[in-house]
């Protein structure tokens, strides 16, 4: 089947099977690396994106379901002016070692930042919204660090992307 | 190889006449495909899938004479985020809490929940307890009708759904009183993104020290979620004394059929349900 | 040196998505690869035969009859790249396919039949032990010091038991990815792994007699943790020699699945340890018999034991040993290298040893660790004195402070007796003390005689080259932090070589947490040299200073390559028949405080805070050793009270993510971590080992926390709930 969507902004068309993963269209079809398969299960988050303005893992997403839908990726976002504070957040507080799991970090942490207009953030709060995000590293403390440093810093994020 | 067959209808309407056209009726009904992804390699290859996420009718949350109707095509996150739902159903937004992550959340669907038919199934058991029914839409006769919940399941992820049906609509009672208690808690084999140990749903009124009603249902410790009847009926009419208490551990505990698989073993999860139910009549005693 | 707090030279790549992972690189033209194994855990091969109706114009199949030098190169060579006639486990590789896509490798797997006849097999350690065949023993190592176990006979009070470690699955996000490209008579293979040069090796034994060449580059690498140590030469063959076969590139890339069931696990252990105690808990004798359960094939499982044995009396002074050590051959997957590497097996025993010690002499636990702690200036039992860097009385003394240990365990001894029965929770605290033998054992080093080179360029930055791979550790950043230190460049000015045989020399593997200590110190060494020829050494200079210089050098001359090799300083000796002498040429240290609470509905055990100290040496960039420190101890959690693998007749039952456990960041404890730099005399700016460290004594502090709260030893990890349930309530709820 051929499906119409919009990838990080770019109206795009392409060839599939109903049941093709995101995930591979994604990479295999546009490239776009910057999004990870750690486990194909909806477990570890690595591959998290924004579709339809909703977090979600595309290892889950079927072909099928992306007519006309809107995508965004990490590599859709790293230059917006938000990204840059949010990557230093994260290379001042250590929050990256391997790196594997970090674009998923990112992903959920936008989408945190840009729900949530409070300056301050508890650290349940921080814990649900990263629960589906496996990181074997860092032992998540510096992720959390960098997260909470981030909403002492009244940093704007689009409530949309590509819209 | 050949490619999958897909349809995406937007209506029921649409749904019927897909059906009508297709000669060999092997359906796969396809939600938010959260359960179905997963296992993408081993569906058979011949099925003909039905997305039915598009469907309108079948999404949403809506009021109407002390009922609560949710479209099957929900969203968890949408339930979670429901003021309806918040305020009439908390039982419901507790385990939906417990229930996978926020990107799992904004794709699982309820009906999804339902319709794989684990005793897992972390909907399920409140659904089961808040004597919850469902609305079945068959393209084959064109119509709908209502079974209690409780009636779908045939055993541990199957239904008694006839091919090419699907749930519509859930449909949940309101309470007048509102003092009802009601215990949601599911062990896990960690605190987050787990799937069901043993869990247990409890609703129940409480009046002069007594338990007036309750009603039970488990997770994940019998071929299908099931309310306990044994147990509840104990319990009605009871004071909460510590041999009570025993008594109905020991009832439950018969009551349920759990067995050993990769999360844990069947006496784990006899013990566990039993430390569920002392667990929540002990939280039934504080709250008064 | 200054405090270094450096960030992560690849910290920004990795965070847009721009960093390059092998399934990441563009790669032209390429097949993919797929596996065909064993289903069974112990059988002969009868036949393979191909589903005649099948297209199998789009496959290549490969077979063991077209391998020829079919081993793959680590210690024993005892491990076919494919089997033969014979398959030792479930989910051994028997053939290697190659086609456009997945799909159609899926489909062409249904069309293959083999038939197996099956033999006896040892899917456990007890059956394995119990046929006691000498061919089942990979490895044996006998130490004895002192009196040996002789001391039995006139002893005090014996204390004794049997403990127990499980499997453990490394889980790095990045599952395995190599990829082979073929180039006329050369092969490079690119991917995912730990030590380009151990597949190097594997690769010429491979071809040895072909004409075939084959060069190996290292690509970022999304977490190892010894994973990517030894399980890569495998596959780099696999894909090398699909590659040769149809002269395209070939990409082998595991899903989880693949990589839980198939690929190596930490070596399950089963000690039985004795002690010899008097009465006030001094520990005068020890015997131990450590169990290793390796796997189908012996891999690194004689280095892992050795490590075992030399760990085995933990940070204790204890005169009279006698220390046995087997690794022993069963029919599942081969075990392998994992963090620790046989430290975490053993510390788990003699902590735990020292917990029964306590329970039955009524002693508090801390107590007797006290009481039999090494001094400065005390001997192991190898006769190696402890009497330089020796920074464990610091860390105690940090996080006895810092955890209020003494208090608390007061407190929780009331808690547990007055409130428990209205909470439903028991508490507990522990506490664990821990060593890691820096680097190689024994004389591991002077074998591999490590080379670092760097090259200094006309417009004055250095070129950097060792074959130590960054997999998250920060190795890149390490070395430019040590080089930066002492050239005063910046390190823009200083450019780390790609991991590549063909550029870098052999500075050894990327194991043993020795990077930084040993080839960060022959990076030192260059740096001296190249200061030395540019008439700088011993100077006070700028970076003005050095450029000029490196100016003036070019004007005479083209080049200049500086080059060093390693060698242990003269009195690191010893003895591999005896166990005697430098087990390794230093330690490092932690200690560990664990609190945790047992919920008594779900008997889920929750690790509510962990202090650590470690003592290091020198943490060449404070951030970045943190950030190990609490990713091992989380690692440590894991395989403490989550990871189980669960094996039935040689099959691993785990599937992925969702039924092998590791922790979410809502399992995680509130940590204190506390770094002690004790300093080595020859490591750079004093250094030694940390990247393992934080990982073996975790497990211990948790198990001993556990004990605590039910009042009795914890003889075993994971501890599940079901093994909590079973410890408490006296009966049976485990597997
Ligand atoms: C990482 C992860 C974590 C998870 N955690 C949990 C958890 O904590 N608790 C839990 O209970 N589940 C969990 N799940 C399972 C899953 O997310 C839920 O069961 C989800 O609600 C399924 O909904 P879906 O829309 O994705 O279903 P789908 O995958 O689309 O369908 C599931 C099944 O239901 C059938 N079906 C779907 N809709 C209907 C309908 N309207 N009528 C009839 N049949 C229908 C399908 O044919 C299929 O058999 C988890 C899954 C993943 C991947
Ligand atoms: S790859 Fe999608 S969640 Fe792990
Ligand atoms: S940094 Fe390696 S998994 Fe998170």
């Amino acid at each position: 089947m051929n499906i119409d969507l919009i990838v990080n902004g770019k109206p795009v068309s392409v060839e599939v099977e109903p049941l093709d993963r995101l995930l591979d269209i994604l990479r295999d079809k546009f490239d776009l690396t910057g999004t990870k398969e750690g486990c194909g299960e909806g477990e570890c988050g690595a591959c998290t994106v924004f579709m339809n303005n909703k977090l979600v893992n595309s290892c889950l997403v079927p072909a099928m379901h992306l007519q006309n839908a809107n995508v965004v990726t990490i590599d859709g976002l790293r230059d917006f002016d938000f990204f840059k504070l949010i990557s230093k957040a994260y290379e001042e507080n250590g929050a990256v070692q391997c790196g594997f799991c970090t674009p998923g970090f990112v992903m959920s942490t936008i989408d945190l930042l840009r729900k949530k207009s409070e300056k301050s953030i508890g650290d349940e709060e921080i814990k649900d919204a990263f629960a589906g995000n496996i990181c074997r590293c860092t032992g998540y403390e510096k992720i959390i660090k960098a997260v909470r440093q981030l909403f002492t810093m009244n940093i704007k994020v689009p409530e949309r992307f590509y819209e | 190889m050949n490619s999958m067959q897909c349809y995406s209808p937007n209506t029921l309407d649409e749904y019927q006449k897909i059906y009508s056209g297709i000669a060999e009726k092997n359906i796969l009904v396809f939600s938010g495909g959260t359960d179905l992804m997963i296992g993408r390699h081993e569906l058979s290859q011949d099925a003909i899938i039905i997305d039915i996420s598009g469907i309108a009718e079948l999404k949403g949350v809506e009021k109407k004479e002390n009922k609560i109707f949710i479209g099957s095509c929900t969203t968890l996150n949408e339930l979670l985020y429901s003021h309806k739902i918040q305020n009439d159903i908390p039982i419901l937004i507790k385990a939906i809490k417990t229930m996978a992550s926020e990107q799992i959340r904004n794709r699982a669907t309820i009906g999804g929940n339902i319709g794989n038919a684990s005793p897992a199934g972390d909907t399920i058991t409140p659904l089961v307890v808040l004597e919850a029914s469902i609305q079945i839409y068959s393209p084959e006769s064109n119509e709908v009708k209502t079974i209690p919940l409780e009636a779908l399941f045939s055993g541990p992820c199957a239904s008694t759904l006839q091919n090419g049906e699907i749930i519509t609509k859930i449909i949940i009672p309101l309470f007048e009183d509102k003092d009802i208690f009601c215990y949601f808690r599911k062990i896990g084999q960690r605190n987050a993104m787990t799937i069901t140990k043993a869990s247990l749903s409890a609703i129940a009124k409480y009046s002069d020290s007594k338990i007036e009603w309750i009603k039970l249902a488990p997770g994940s410790v019998s071929p299908v979620v099931k309310r306990m009847s044994k147990t509840e009926e104990f319990l009605q009419g009871k004071k909460l004394t510590p041999a009570v208490i025993n008594e109905s551990k020991e009832i439950i505990g018969k009551e349920i059929s759990p067995i050993t698989d990769i999360r844990s073993t069947k006496a784990f999860r006899v013990l566990i349900t039993k430390n569920l139910l002392a667990d929540c009549l002990s939280e039934l005693i504080n709250r008064h | 040196m200054k405090q270094n707090n450096e960030v992560r030279v690849d910290a920004a790549s990795k965070i847009a998505g721009i960093e390059k992972y092998t399934r990441d690189l563009p790669i032209k033209n390429a097949l993919i690869a797929g596996t065909v194994r064993s289903s069974k855990a112990h059988a002969r091969i009868e036949s393979i035969s191909y589903d005649k109706n099948y297209d199998w114009s789009k496959v290549t199949i490969l077979s063991a009859k077209e391998v020829k030098n079919n081993y793959v190169a680590i210690i024993k060579n005892d491990m076919p790249y494919l089997a033969d006639k014979e398959v030792n486990y479930f989910g051994e590789p028997i053939l290697l396919l190659a086609a456009e896509n997945e799909k159609i490798l899926l489909e062409a797997k249904k069309h293959i039949m083999i038939e197996y006849k099956e033999l006896a097999a040892a899917t456990t350690l007890k059956v394995s032990i119990d046929r006691n065949r000498a061919e089942d023993v990979f490895e044996e190592i006998l130490l004895e010091n002192g009196e040996g176990n002789k001391t039995f006979s006139t002893a005090y009070e014996i204390i004794e038991d049997i403990f127990e470690t499980g499997f453990q699955e490394h889980v790095y996000l990045e599952p395995q990815a190599v990829v082979a490209i073929p180039d006329g008579n050369t092969i490079h293979i690119k991917g995912s792994m730990q030590c380009p040069y151990y597949v190097q090796n594997a690769m010429n034994e491979l071809f040895k007699g072909t004409e075939i060449k084959v060069d190996v580059t290292q690509i970022m690498t999304g977490g190892a943790f010894g994973g990517k140590e030894d399980f890569p030469s495998l596959i780099c063959g696999h894909v090398a020699l699909l590659a040769r076969k149809t002269g395209r590139p070939v990409i082998l890339s595991y899903n989880r699945e693949e990589d839980i069931r198939f690929t190596t696990k930490r070596h399950p252990s089963k000690i039985h340890a004795k002690a010899v105690v008097n009465s006030d808990g001094k520990i005068l004798a020890l015997d131990m018999d450590i169990l290793l359960n390796s796997g189908a094939y012996a891999t690194l499982s004689p280095v892992v034991l050795a490590r075992a044995v030399l760990t085995s009396f933990g940070c204790y002074k204890i005169p009279n040993v006698r220390i046995h050590g087997r690794a022993i051959k069963t029919n599942i997957s081969p075990c392998g290298a994992f963090r620790g590497f046989g430290g975490p097996q053993s510390l788990f025993a003699i902590e735990m040893l020292i917990e029964k010690v306590a329970q039955t002499l009524k002693i508090p636990v801390w107590e007797i660790k006290k009481a039999n702690m090494l001094s400065l200036g005390d001997t192991l039992p190898t006769g190696q004195p402890i009497d330089y860097s020796y920074g464990l009385p610091k860390c105690v003394e940090k996080i006895l402070e810092s955890s209020e240990y003494e208090k608390k365990y007061k407190e929780f001894k009331k808690y547990n007796e007055n409130e428990s029965d209205q909470t439903n929770i028991l508490k507990g605290i522990g506490i664990s003390l821990a060593v890691h033998g820096c680097g190689f054992t024994g004389v591991g080093e002077n074998r591999i005689k490590a080379i670092a080179e760097m090259e200094l360029l006309p417009d004055g930055k250095v070129l950097v080259k060792t074959a130590n791979t960054e997999m998250g550790q920060g190795v890149d950043t390490a070395y430019k932090i040590i080089v930066s230190e002492k050239l005063h460049l910046p390190f823009d000015d200083i450019i780390i070589e790609e991991k590549n045989t063909s550029k870098v020399p052999n500075s050894g593997p990327t194991v043993a947490s020795r990077s930084t200590m040993i080839v960060g110190k022959l990076l030192l060494d260059n740096c001296e040299r190249i200061l030395d020829v540019l008439s700088l050494k011993d100077l006070e200079f700028s970076l003005q200073d050095f450029k000029e210089a490196a100016q003036q050098y070019f004007k005479t001359h083209d080049t200049l390559i500086v080059q060093e090799e390693y060698k242990h300083p003269d009195f690191i000796s010893f003895d591999e028949k005896t166990y005697k002498g430098y087990g390794y040429p230093v330690y490092s240290w932690s200690a560990n405080v664990a609190e945790v609470e047992i919920d008594l509905t779900s008997y889920q055990v929750e690790v509510k805070k962990f202090y650590t100290a470690n003592d290091v040496g020198k943490a060449i960039n404070k951030q970045q050793s943190e950030g190990q420190i609490q990713g091992g101890i989380i690692q440590g959690i894991g395989y403490a009270v989550y990871e189980a693998l669960c094996i039935k007749d040689g099959e691993v039952q785990n599937r992925g993510f969702r039924d092998y456990i590791i922790p979410t960041i809502q399992d995680i404890p509130e940590m204190y971590v506390d770094i002690v730099e004790d300093t080595y005399f020859n490591g750079p700016y004093g250094a030694k080992a940390l990247g393992e460290l934080p990982f073996v004594g975790a497990a211990p502090a948790v198990a001993s926390a556990v004990s605590f709260a039910i009042g009795k030893t914890a003889t075993k990890i994971p501890l599940t709930p079901e093994v909590i349930a079973t410890l408490i309530e006296n009966s049976n709820y485990e597997y």
